[in-house]
């Protein structure tokens, strides 16, 4: 069975914490949604490029 | 000991190898072309030492000796081997002692297998990552990146037609005044897969999964970076590095090379065969690839789909990029070199959309993958 379609679309954002999660694989999401970001176990700085 | 592998014979002084190589031996001492021997282990003093392999299990390094040759060096968790290899690699000699466990002979033979790739080079001879079958009296290669499905599409083949492996990941292909030939070797993949035989190499298939049939024939410039992603390249030696990617062009334009999208079901196999070798003239030509520049990876994060930069990337790209579902999926198929009606047609099989409105979101969204410089085409 096919899957539901949706128009494809790409859009650029600026670097935020989803990003840096992203980036190093991080998986703690809740510590950079809430702001402490100096308590992520990220493997790069956490607070790189971090625009709140 | 004598063996003749993919037209080549390899004498050896050593009692090594005696499974896999039975089946090549060789009796005739005439115009052997590597030799392989062994010696007690002295001080060699290294250039320039390059880290090839690093893996959990193993790593194995290569290094440039001062007064000529190479090093190479593998270490196990438990014990290694080492290599010596002239610059030409046509004499290897092994300091090592005779190997006692199933283990470290198998380690010995994936060395020995690695400089002997190395030598082959020179003899116009290549190593192509694929499932090579023979159908007819002539070979067919299935090539591709690991995981793709080689060996079920060649397993197709065996049981819809018949076809005989010849070799399971890694079959040799020597370059002939008149076109190419395909053999099996004894150091085939994990599986040890081979046969000894020689065929004429009739094709190779660049695989794509896809839950249809579609065959398209690549030019030699698709047909050379198609192939040189799946050929052996010793990277670190440029005057073996250069006459190898002049056999990767000299294959690519002998023999004719096919991007295949297909399933692995007996049909697909059939339908394949029968255009390649009843109807040839009729496979029409692949059109313009296209796919993502290097340095760019894709991520779920949370349901969303990421484009992340990596590497030189992050700084220069200054941020991420946000796909939709479909959007996604095309990213994924753009991971490697594909056509923009490819595209359209692996869009069509996977979602429930008519081809007018696929065709126009498609154009719209490869227009914005330019904009955000994230395609390569040509």
């Amino acid at each position: 069975m096919k899957k539901a379609y949706m128009k494809p679309e790409a859009k650029k954002i600026d670097f935020h914490y989803n990003a840096v999660i992203a980036q190093s694989g991080c998986t703690i999401e809740s510590q950079h949604s809430t702001g402490s970001v100096g308590q992520c176990t990220c493997t790069i700085d956490p607070i790189y490029n971090y625009k709140p | 000991m004598r063996f003749y592998v993919a037209g080549i014979k390899i004498k050896s002084t050593l009692p090594l190898f005696a499974a896999s190589f039975r089946s090549f031996d060789s009796g005739e001492e005439a115009d052997v072309r590597i030799t392989l021997s062994s010696a007690s282990c002295w001080n060699l003093e290294a250039e320039e030492r390059y880290l090839l392999i690093n893996s959990a299990v193993f790593s194995l390094t290569v290094s440039s000796l001062k007064k000529g040759g190479w090093l190479f060096e593998e270490r196990g968790s438990s014990s290694g081997a080492r290599i010596l290899a002239t610059n030409d690699y046509a004499d290897l000699i092994i300091f090592e002692e005779a190997p006692t466990t199933k283990a470290s002979l198998m380690r010995l033979v994936r060395l020995v297998r690695f400089l002997l790739e190395c030598r082959f080079v020179h003899e116009s001879t290549l190593s192509l990552h694929a499932a090579c079958v023979e159908q007819g009296g002539r070979a067919v290669c299935f090539t591709g990146d690991s995981g793709v499905g080689k060996s079920t599409r060649a397993q197709a083949w065996i049981k819809a037609l018949g076809a005989e492996f010849i070799s399971g990941d890694r079959p040799a292909i020597r370059l002939e005044e008149n076109g190419c030939t395909a053999h099996g070797v004894p150091w085939d993949g994990k599986e040890q897969i081979f046969r000894n035989v020689e065929r004429p190499l009739h094709a190779i298939l660049e695989v794509r999964r896809a839950p249809f049939t579609r065959l398209r024939r690549l030019s030699a410039d698709q047909a050379y970076r198609a192939l040189v992603r799946q050929c052996f390249i010793p990277m670190w030696d440029s005057d073996t590095a250069a006459p190898a990617m002049g056999n990767i062009r000299r294959l690519s334009r002998a023999v004719p090379v096919y991007r295949l999208f297909c399933g692995a079901d007996p049909e697909a196999a059939l339908e394949t065969h029968r255009a390649l070798f009843e109807h040839p003239e009729e496979i029409q030509e692949e059109l313009p690839d296209m796919k993502i520049r290097e340095g760019f990876t894709l991520r779920k994060v949370a349901d969303e789909h990421i484009v992340i930069p990596t590497g030189g990337n992050i700084d220069k790209f200054g941020g991420a990029v946000v796909l939709s579902e479909v959007a996604a999926f095309i990213f994924e198929q753009l991971q490697q070199p594909v056509s923009q009606e490819d595209l359209l047609a692996l869009v069509l099989a996977e979602f429930d959309v008519d081809r007018a409105t696929a065709a126009a979101d498609l154009d719209a969204l490869l227009a914005q993958l330019r904009e955000l410089e994230l395609l390569l085409e040509g």
